[in-house]
């Protein structure tokens, strides 16, 4: 009997460290894999000398010019990394907001993230800021984002405490109002059309490296943080009264962690636009492959996060000739029916019924 | 170690708590009874700090209790409320790990206290799987994991069968001749006489009684509490209880 226990035992973990071989090598396999794909053909070896002469520089092992130098290092490559980056935060985001809300339908953008950052957007294209420098639309997003979190974080503040209800019901009032300014200045102004629906559908296509650098940096390490708050996270599962039972001081964990997602959420949306559908369904797609203790959904939300939004990627660059689609729509035309599959296969159990 | 309560109140718009002296000691189980909405739950939450009294103060071991921070009072206090819906499925063996948070050593107890609890089996079921039986039994297992010297429980008992019902009050009894003291809110009269050493009847927010158990749950005392003619009659397995409508 206990020889077959632990084998058993073996055999489980073995299970499980296998899904997570086979995560972190898609990861590995779709990024490097999507290098070669694009409106432009590439050769093979020519991609391959473009990564050599990357990783060993000045070991001319390709000039570094011409067109598809251009296009795999300052096109592609913050394209992918971008995809990977931002997929990973939107997703790990939605794993730590629908665990503090409890509630499946929530993600980082229901706190007032989009809809400040689309404010911030349209204001800087309807009144052509560039005070700020090149850079301005992205940083007047991210500061009006991170605002707008905290006009609601405040405004649904009683008595010492932020109830959930009232958090999350304030995100979508503030949220709704701004919208209507959002949609007052796109209405007044027919030669913005263009410029701010893109943004809102969400693009990777005018990345740079300096913004890839920035969003590395602080969305990495804003995971790292927030993994480990895992225990605290499933805590705040089975609710704030049991959370705080069994030791855990529910309102500074609460704030902390809305802080961690604003900032890296912000980034996010402040350099690609409103990408939709990551932070909502993803989190429960780890849940399905990994189950729901956030010890294991935070880390796999970050790896398939990246993944699907680096296959979104490709598919918007490849589906229509002479044209890239924007990157939201095509999330949910592969992320939905993806989604709704694994739903039917998970026959009983899994969520509360 | 000892937790009390004296001139504890607190508002909550039309209903209002008013207990002016409570208190538990190690090796003691406390029974709270009373009818529905008398705020017996309430008061539990008062007990461990989870709501705070517009005034009145509760004493762990003497000291305020505001003093403490929360991870603090988890190693003193443990409470097992009433049933937890959980959006999102995790296992029984996650959620007894949260209950581990204030002292993570006893995160390698988890098999054994399962064992204790007859509920091996269902170490890695999804809780959102399970019978409320099973629910309770799972969330009475992360109480007592939890390995706090003050246990508050929130009707144990409440959907177990029979079986169940025996294990869950023996391990209770085993634990206050450990010397814990135990804090139980309890529904049914029979087994508020029958498990507790003291008993606190409540109605409508205020203390009818507190005290020896023989002492408080008297004929007198019942029907103030709950508004009910008892009859009540000491037969050799205790006393028993009875009431007309």
């Amino acid at each position: 009997m206990d020889i077959l226990k632990s084998t058993l035992g073996t055999s489980s973990q073995l299970m499980s460290s296998l899904k997570w071989i086979t995560a972190v090598g898609a990861l590995v396999l779709v990024t490097i894999f999507s290098l070669f794909l694009g409106q432009v053909n590439i050769p093979f070896q020519d991609v391959l000398r473009i990564v050599e002469e990357q990783i060993f520089p000045f070991s001319n092992a390709y000039p570094r010019s011409g067109a598809y130098w251009v296009i795999v290092v300052e096109l592609r490559e913050p394209e992918i990394l971008g995809a990977m980056v931002i997929g990973s935060t939107l997703a790990v985001g939605g794993a730590v907001i629908q665990s503090v809300f409890r509630n499946p339908i929530t993600e980082p953008y229901i706190i007032g993230i989009s809809s400040g950052a689309a404010l911030g957007a349209v204001v800087v294209l309807d009144f052509g800021i560039t005070i700020l420098g090149i850079y301005s639309l992205q940083i007047i997003a991210f500061t009006f984002s991170v605002a707008t979190v905290m006009v609601v974080y405040l405004g649904a503040f009683r008595k010492g405490r932020v109830p959930l209800t009232y958090l999350l019901l304030t995100g979508i009032a503030v949220s709704l109002f701004i919208s209507s300014f959002v949609a007052y200045l796109i209405f007044t102004n027919l030669k913005l059309q263009n410029m701010v629906w893109m943004w809102l559908m969400g693009s990777l296509a005018q990345i740079t490296w300096t913004e890839l650098v920035i969003a590395f940096a602080i969305n990495w390490l804003t995971i790292f943080i927030v993994a480990l708050y895992w225990k605290e996270l499933d805590s705040l599962q089975l609710g704030e009264e049991y959370a705080s039972s069994v030791g855990i001081n529910v309102e500074r964990t609460k704030l902390m962690l809305i802080l961690l997602v604003t900032l890296s959420t912000s980034i996010c949306v402040s350099i690609s636009g409103l990408i939709g559908f990551v932070g909502l369904v993803i989190p429960h797609v780890s849940r399905i492959i990994y189950g729901g203790s956030n010890r294991v959904t935070i880390p796999a939300a970050m790896v398939i996060g990246g993944i699907f939004l680096i296959l979104c990627e490709d598919i918007a660059n490849i589906a229509i000739t002479q044209e890239v689609l924007p990157i939201g729509i095509v999330t949910g035309v592969i992320g939905a029916p993806f989604f709704l599959y694994l739903l039917s296969r998970m026959a009983g159990g899994g969520y509360a019924t | 170690m000892q937790l009390e309560a004296s001139g504890l109140r607190l508002n909550r718009g039309r209903f209002s708590l008013c207990v002016d002296n409570f208190s538990v000691k190690g090796g003691e189980i406390v029974g709270i009874g009373g009818p529905n909405g008398s705020g017996k739950s309430t008061f539990l939450r008062l007990l461990c700090g989870i709501s705070a009294p517009e005034s009145g103060v509760v004493r762990l071991d003497g000291k305020d209790m505001r003093r403490f921070p929360r991870i603090e009072i988890a190693r003193h206090i443990s409470l097992m409320g009433q049933e937890i819906p959980m959006p999102f499925a995790l296992s029984v063996n996650d959620i007894l790990r949260t209950s581990a948070y204030s002292n993570p050593q006893n995160e390698d107890r988890v098999e054994e206290i399962l064992d204790i609890c007859s509920i091996s089996a269902l170490r890695y079921r999804d809780y959102n799987t399970l019978s409320g039986g099973e629910k309770r039994m799972v969330l009475f297992a992360a109480s007592i994991l939890q390995d706090a010297v003050i246990l508050l429980m929130d009707e144990p008992g409440t959907y177990l069968d029979p079986d169940r019902e025996r294990i869950i009050f023996s391990v209770i009894e085993e634990l206050r001749d450990k010397g814990k003291s135990i804090v139980l809110v309890l529904h049914d009269i029979s087994a508020l006489h029958r498990y507790s050493d003291k008993v606190c009847l409540m109605r409508e927010g205020k203390t009818v009684g507190f005290g020896p158990k023989n002492e408080i749950m008297t004929e007198e005392n019942l029907k103030t509490a709950f508004g009910l003619p008892f009859r009540t009659y000491d037969s050799p397995e205790g006393r028993r209880f009875t009431y007309t409508f």
